[in-house]
């Protein structure tokens, strides 16, 4: 599904060159729920984005589905985020101007695809994590919970193949985000999606089939 | 205090160059209004030089070039005319008319100086008339005709540029062109004559004197005339008859005074106000969009306010923060277009941009420009302290 | 998908009312002010009044004279006999026509003094300028020759005169002489600077003929041909008649005659940038206008630029989830350009608006006289050009910015 082989990331910044990830192999297979620990600051995110396409590795090479991103050009790589990777992040991140329907419909806009498709596309999508009522509300008028529940049904209504979660409960209480966990398990049993989440959470990473632990920007097996 | 806020500005330098330039311009903008403001103000204050209420012009149009043999004679008839009404208190001459843009302008080497000025033609009357004032020597007079001299009267201006301390009645200069024609001779020195109206600028001005008996080749075309009592309308027809009697082919435009100089005042101060008008507007909305920028920026900077309240900032240095952050944006952009505008002065390349009002428009656009910084500042600032420290570290 | 960025910019406007207005504010106070400057110009470019048909006709309004020792120049309007003398040898011209300047034409009624402006024109002045008749005619070649004194005057002045009654063929006196009413016009705006005026009247019933023998000042002539093409002709066959063969009264005092026959635009050049060519520089005077109108709008723009960064960086993080979810930086750019296409052009729509009110202000005030202000096609393309322009200015630079965000530091809240 997934192949990351010796990606290195370094940053520059005007004098110092910080090493963020180094030498990673790793392979995700296809129907996986693997979970990414690690503390503060040890290049998880920065791993994750290199997964979700949103940054390019300094060296080494990426295999999705079996073929290698070989250019990191905008609009070959807007594309393959597009079609094949959905994202969830701990602050949401959901569009304060738009309704919860269309912050859902949102990944479909970059699709060649009819209006009647997408409103239901994105209905299916919210029926799926339960809000099909709150469809018409703006996001500041929903709980965190429930934010996290519509960014989790933009994530899946494009249905991509791999679902990149960083820290998907990092701002919720433990009652919610034990709400999430449920729904990203069921995804994961039942549709069978794959699924990367980055977590601080140790009881959450236990449910998951396979935890990969980064210290100071390597895998630790 | 002032070291951080530099600094803080200094990083931030990509984002805060548009607003650099924006002030910049708007200042550069503001400068040029009140400088053009202030130095129409200041030269509508000076001394005008004549009375301009209860005065009549009677415009005469020949209708064709002047012809001295003929229309001389012609143009002293009505004068005499004129001078016959017991309601006429006086007739004076000018071939300029006061209060319009029309001029004569000359130079002259006078006294060792190339002395440019503006001359008139005027009977020996005229001035005494119009409330001229007389500072040296004599008005013009029956003793210069048949001189070997021309006789002129010169303004205090003209006087103080050629001779600055020394007295200049009874100096002579001639035309270096012409130096078959009689010399020039100074009279008198009168206070100031501005005959393109209040908002012209002072200039040395020159009276040559038309005689009616010899006329000139030049011409003559405006007489005004003052009353024993004030006139109305249909005493100007009676005088329009009277005119047209004796001169039936030549036509007359009858105004007063008081009426051409108020269309002049109109003509200065409508594409002046017109101008203010839109320059205010060009203020509000520059101020509206740095209020947004401000108001945005701080929105963004909760974390780093939040901070500085953790760290104990007070309430009252994080607004003082705020507004001499924009202050000191502001003095960047007035510093560098200050630097470009005080070479017009330098140079002198308008002339009508006089150090004193550089100096006042200068300070006038910084106020104006200050304040309004602050005015846009007060709001955001406003909204910055009423962040709780605790709430702003938790934000993302 | 472009009815779809549409209804996102709308919403974004909506829900950020004081940023939308901020940027309403600035973007229409500025059309509006530039509105207001092309529709003047417009209106004295295009007249709709008896001006209509300026394509077909030259106007002669400037003269500079030169002494034959180059000591001394003359710059005024022509006067009667360089017409008389000169343009009347002119052969390309179907139609040549010489009037008057517009003087003060006083009249007393009642024992009120009347102002009117008093323009002197000969017969085919009435025949190449198309003159709105409420009443009446015009005058004939043959009134004209015999000297009759007869005037058509405008709609505004039959009323001083004559009250609300019809004033044909009754009499009032200007400047002295009287003359019948053979016709009412309607008025003419101050804009036509050809047409304009109060009063009409045959120049041979001027008070003495020393006009005859005026060389400058006080003239000016029309040059009229019914093929427009032929403008060119007519322009060159003056200027050389100039140059090869002026007649002058006096060739020592009067040795060089410099003018033009100038279309309209070409008249303004004369008159903004200078009078001493054989042909005025309009191509410099539009540069100086687009010039001018770029310089004033580049404050508004710098503004709307700000403020657009600002509110990029606010947005930083919908621009992270929508690149996240699989949006190109093109169309991100073509999004961010469509919402500021829209509030530009909404903003546009109030400052016409605006403009439209500021002009009805200036025709009711009567600060131009006479003048009515019509915006035609010609307006309405400026204006959407303009607002075109606008947003481009204002929009590109922020949209550029917005599309070298990268989307990491873009979901991390600003760059």
């Amino acid at each position: 599904m997934l192949k990351l082989e010796e990606i290195n990331k370094t940053y520059h910044t005007d004098k110092i060159e910080t090493i963020a990830l180094k030498d990673i192999n790793l392979t995700v297979k296809k129907g996986e729920f693997i979970s990414i620990m690690g503390p503060s600051g040890c290049g998880k995110s920065t791993l994750l984005n290199i997964m979700g396409l949103l940054d390019a590795p300094t060296e080494g090479q990426i295999k999705i589905s079996g073929a290698v991103i070989e250019s990191y050009d905008d609009k070959n790589v807007a594309q393959l985020r597009n079609q094949k990777i959905g994202f969830i992040f701990q602050s949401f991140h959901l569009i304060q101007d738009l309704r919860v329907i269309d912050n859902v419909e949102l990944p479909l806009l970059y699709r060649k695809m009819s209006a009647k498709e997408r409103r239901r596309l994105a209905n299916q999508a919210l029926e799926r994590v339960g809000l099909k009522a709150r469809t018409d509300h703006f996001p500041a008028q929903l709980s965190g919970g429930q934010q996290q529940r519509v960014a989790i049904a933009r994530a899946i209504v494009g249905k991509p193949d791999l679902l990149l979660a960083d820290e998907p409960t990092g701002n919720l209480d433990s009652h919610m985000g034990n709400e999430i966990m449920q729904i990203l398990e069921s995804l994961n049993k039942d549709d069978g999606t794959t699924i990367v989440m980055v977590t601080h959470d140790d009881e959450l990473a236990q449910r998951t089939e396979r935890i990969v632990r980064v210290y100071d920007g390597q895998l630790i097996h | 205090m002032l070291a951080h806020i530099a600094k803080l500005i200094w990083n931030r330098k990509q984002a805060n160059i548009l607003i650099i330039t924006e002030v910049a311009i708007t200042f550069a903008v503001i400068f040029f209004i009140s400088a053009l403001a202030l130095s129409n103000y200041q030269t509508y204050h000076q001394p005008l030089g004549f009375k301009w209420q209860d005065t009549w012009e009677i415009k005469v149009n020949t209708g064709a070039e002047w012809n001295n043999d003929v229309d001389k004679d012609q143009f002293s008839q009505l004068v005499y005319a004129l001078k016959k009404q017991p309601e006429i208190a006086s007739v004076g001459l000018t071939l300029m008319p006061v209060f319009e843009r029309s001029s004569m302008t000359s130079s002259r080497e006078v006294n060792g100086q190339e002395i440019y000025f503006k001359a008139n033609y005027v009977d020996q009357h005229g001035p005494k008339s119009w409330g001229v004032e007389l500072i040296a020597g004599r008005w013009f007079g029956e003793q210069d005709n048949g001189q070997n001299y021309t006789e002129v009267m010169i303004n205090q201006r003209f006087a103080q540029q050629a001779f600055n301390d020394s007295n200049p009645i009874g100096f002579e200069f001639g035309n270096s062109l012409h130096p078959e024609r009689k010399l020039l001779r100074i009279v008198g020195v009168f206070q100031d004559f501005r005959q393109m109206g209040e908002f012209s600028k002072s200039m040395p001005y020159l009276f040559y004197r038309y005689q009616l008996e010899e006329g000139n080749s030049r011409g003559m075309n405006n007489i005004n005339i003052t009353f024993n009592t004030m006139k109305n309308a249909s005493y100007e027809e009676d005088l329009l008859k009277l005119l047209k009697g004796i001169t039936p082919n030549w036509e007359f435009t009858i105004r007063t005074w008081q009426a051409k100089r108020q269309a002049q005042i109109k003509e200065v101060l409508i594409p002046l106000s017109v101008m203010a008008i839109v320059v205010a507007f060009l203020l509000i909305m520059v101020a509206m969009g740095l209020f947004g920028v401000l108001w945005q920026n701080i929105s963004r900077r909760t974390q780093e306010i939040g901070l500085r309240r953790a760290l104990g900032a007070s309430k009252l240095s994080i607004q003082l923060q705020i507004i001499g952050e924009l202050i000191v944006l502001a003095l960047f952009g007035i510093g560098i277009v200050s630097l470009l505008l005080i070479q017009l002065p330098i140079l002198q390349l308008v002339d009508e941009l006089t150090w004193s009002i550089f100096w006042l428009s200068m300070s006038c656009s910084m106020v104006i420009m200050l304040v309004m910084v602050v005015l846009c500042a007060l709001y955001p600032s406003r909204t910055a302290i009423r962040i709780p420290p605790a709430h702003a570290l938790h934000y993302e | 998908m472009f009815k779809n960025y549409l209804m996102t910019a709308w919403k974004v406007l909506l829900r950020r009312k004081v940023f939308s207005f901020i940027s309403l504010f600035g973007i229409s106070i500025t059309l509006a002010i530039l509105l207001i400057l092309t529709t003047l110009l417009d209106n004295y470019l295009y007249p709709m009044g008896p001006e209509k048909n300026n394509q077909n006709f030259l106007s002669i309004n400037r003269l500079t004279i030169i002494s034959k020792d180059q000591q001394s120049t003359w710059s005024s309007q022509p006067g009667y006999q360089f017409l008389a003398e000169n343009v009347n040898r002119l052969k390309a011209p179907e139609k040549i026509s010489f009037f008057t300047g517009f003087n003060d034409g006083a009249s007393f009624i009642s024992g009120d003094k009347i102002i009117n402006k008093l323009r002197r024109t000969d017969a085919t002045y009435w025949q190449i300028l198309d003159f709105d008749l409420i009443h009446g005619r015009t005058y004939t070649d043959e009134e004209f020759d015999a000297g009759a004194m007869v005037a058509v005057i405008s709609q505004t002045t039959s009323k001083e005169f004559f009250g609300t009654q019809n004033s044909i063929n009754k009499s009032f006196i200007v400047n002295n002489q009287s003359f019948e009413v053979i016709g009412v016009a309607k008025d003419v705006s101050f804009f036509e600077n050809i047409a304009y005026s109060d009063i009409w009247v045959p120049y041979t019933t001027s008070p003495s003929t020393s006009y005859k023998l005026g060389l400058t000042s006080g003239w000016g002539a029309m040059l009229y041909h019914s093929n427009k093409n032929m403008l060119p002709e007519m322009q060159s066959e003056y200027i050389n008649l100039l140059q090869e063969d002026f007649i002058s009264p006096d060739p020592e005092q009067y040795h060089t005659a410099i003018s033009g026959a100038d279309t309209p635009i070409e008249n303004l050049a004369r008159d903004i940038i200078g009078a001493d060519n054989y042909k005025a520089d309009s191509t410099k005077l539009i540069t100086l206008f687009m010039l001018l109108a770029v310089v004033f709008m580049l404050l508004p723009s710098i503004n709307l630029i700000n403020l657009n960064i600002s509110r990029i960086m606010e947005r930083s993080s919908e621009i992270g989830v929508r690149k996240a979810f699989g949006a190109s930086s093109k169309q991100l750019v073509f999004q961010f350009i469509i919402e500021n296409i829209l509030i530009t052009g909404i903003g546009g729509i109030i400052g016409l608006l605006i403009s439209w009110l500021v002009l009805r202000q200036v025709e009711s005030s009567q600060l131009i006289p006479a003048v009515q202000f019509s915006f035609s096609i010609n307006t309405f393309v400026y204006g959407f050009s303009m607002i075109f322009v606008f947003a481009l200015i204002s929009g590109t630079y922020p949209a550029y910015k917005m599309s070298k965000l990268h989307p990491v530091d873009a979901l991390k809240g600003g760059a």
